[in-house]
């Protein structure tokens, strides 16, 4: 097992090598309690089980608790009877909060101009929504998303609603059995991730800071991207705005995306190996298809479309690419701004 | 593996969310309704080839987001296309009321020649209208905009929305109205064999595009 410190590129690729060759399986509910004392207390280190968890990943059975602490609804230093009271508070809190929205709900929909069209809008993409599994079961229900989507709306004035969300949502509601926990999971991963994945906040951050690492790590490619591929980096928003939801064959993968390090998303959720890894993703991705676009001499719209069919990714993959990324940056002389982007 | 055609023509699909563009899309690409379908984020993409006036001609359809907050970021997506479907629906007024902004985009983004069709979506709801034909016909006319009410549903009118845009364009190619030739007029030729048929309009040499998407 390597111990990670974002300083540390040697680590990195250790984590990526290790990811790769998939020693050990992914954290199961035994060895996850063994993490906790008699009385709930952690008894590792934060920084142990984060890398465990960027390394191998969680098992599905104990994903849904692994991200109340990876995502803030939990505190780490919380005893088991303290998390009960959290969970009892943080379900109180939801329904004084539905409570408060049904009284003023037709007070929003008189007065406030943008609520009946975000409405309209949360409506009629949960109508869309594609929410079968491969044998045509209906996995979620559609009625207690779209409430749990206008709370969030009428809650979080910062992120509000942005089409995508009913999606990722989605993601979070089939992780966790109650509507308060997967009210409060969304809400503590957006502020975890900075709202990196909120395209008036954290997105256009995120593509900037793409650019910058581009032109340091591979200039010939920076050169056709500003050139004939130009408009090309700008046009790939939507790998942020759903935390790269769309390029994954399962669900599982996304997750094991999100919970790899938690600054911004899970591997966007334990902060390692760095902050704000989706940057380090996102270049990983575009690696995928620099060597068409520099062979073909293509168009930012050409290049565009090769990005949008980079689908049915591998999450162990990617995110191993990713931290052989992080290792390779800080062999380099980077910047200040790029620095404290990702420490 | 290559496909043949004569002209690759880059189209928008635009209008304000919930309007039935992607719907549109699939309809078009692939002659059924789409029940479930994921919202548009950023864009989507579809092809099909399609026989227009004697010439194959290949549409790239770029489907974009509708809601307000990706307006500003798909406008780099307008880049050079050479048509567009301008969508609203037919029982909402409010996507109504925001074509003349969607129509000012395309031209400014794309190019003040785009051929636009205005489409007049979700006809098959028709006792819950609120756009009357005539109405929408005026605006059509006002901006010298095509105009068609389609259902994404039954398919009535898409594949006609479609074909007209694509005859339009090919019509003012043959009339010398739209040159091919000229950067981000959103058209290629299909091929360089059959770009050497043609008379260059210019001297100046023009390196074919092959497509390979």
């Amino acid at each position: 097992m390597t111990t990670l410190f974002p300083e540390n590129s040697l680590s990195a690729r250790q984590s990526a090598s290790f990811i790769l060759a998939k020693r050990k399986p992914p954290i199961d509910k035994t060895e996850w309690n063994s993490f906790f004392d008699e009385n709930g207390y952690l008894a590792k280190s934060r920084d142990f089980i984060c890398v465990n968890i960027l390394e191998r990943g969680l098992h599905p059975g104990v994903r849904t608790e692994a991200w109340k602490f990876l995502t803030g609804y939990y505190s780490w230093q919380s005893s088991q009877d303290e998390r009960l009271t959290v969970d009892s508070t943080r379900r109180k809190n939801y329904e004084a909060l539905c409570q408060m929205y049904e009284k003023i709900q037709p007070l929003l929909e008189n007065l406030h101009q943008n609520f009946t069209k975000t409405q309209n809008n949360i409506a009629c993409d949960i109508q869309k929504l594609y929410d079968k599994d491969p044998l045509g079961n209906i996995l979620v229900d559609k009625k207690r998303l779209e409430k749990i989507l206008l709370l969030s709306y009428v809650c979080n004035p910062q992120a509000e609603y942005q089409q995508g969300f009913h999606e990722m949502v989605m993601l979070f509601q089939l992780m966790v059995e109650h509507d308060h926990e997967t009210f409060w999971l969304f809400q503590f991963f957006l502020q975890k991730t900075e709202n990196s994945c909120v395209i008036t906040i954290g997105v256009g951050k995120n593509l900037d800071m793409l650019s910058r690492l581009i032109a340091i790590l591979d200039p010939t490619f920076a050169e056709h991207l500003k050139g004939k591929g130009a408009g090309a980096v700008q046009a790939l928003f939507p790998w942020f705005c759903l935390c790269f939801q769309h390029a994954f064959k399962s669900f599982d993968d996304v997750w094991r995306l999100w919970e790899a390090p938690t600054p911004p998303p899970q591997v966007l959720l334990t902060g390692k190996p760095c902050r704000n890894l989706q940057v380090l993703v996102a270049y990983s991705m575009l690696q995928m298809v620099r060597e068409q676009v520099l062979l073909e001499g293509m168009s930012g719209d050409a290049i565009l479309l090769a990005c949008n069919n980079l689908i049915d990714l591998d999450a162990d993959e990617l995110i191993s690419a990713a931290c052989m990324v992080y290792a390779e940056l800080f062999q380099k002389d980077v910047p200040q701004p790029l620095k404290e982007f990702f420490l | 593996m290559a496909e043949t055609y004569d002209f690759l023509f880059k189209f928008l699909v635009i209008g304000s969310a919930g309007t039935g563009k992607s719907c549109l899309l699939h309809q078009f690409i692939e002659n059924k309704f789409k029940q479930d379908s994921n919202h548009t984020i950023g864009v989507e993409f579809g092809s099909r080839v399609v026989n227009v006036g004697g010439k194959t001609v290949k549409l790239q359809i770029w489907d974009t987001a509708g809601q307000e907050r990706f307006r500003s970021v798909t406008r780099s997506y307008y880049r050079g296309a050479a048509g567009a479907l301008l969508v609203y629906d037919i029982t909402s007024r409010e996507t109504y009321n925001s074509l003349a902004a969607w129509l000012t985009d395309a031209r400014t983004l794309a190019s003040p020649n785009i051929v636009v069709i205005l489409c007049g979506n979700k006809k098959d709801l028709d006792p819950e209208r609120e756009v009357t034909f005539l109405e929408a016909s005026r605006f059509a006319q006002e901006n010298e905009l095509m105009f068609l009410e389609t259902s994404a549903l039954t398919g009535e009118n898409v594949e006609e929305a479609f074909l007209k845009c694509a005859r339009t364009i090919l019509n003012k190619i043959d009339s010398g109205e739209l040159d091919p030739e000229r950067m981000g007029s959103g058209i290629q030729y299909g091929d360089a064999s059959l770009r050497q048929l043609r008379q260059p309009r210019s001297a100046q040499a023009v390196t074919p595009q092959p497509c390979g998407c």
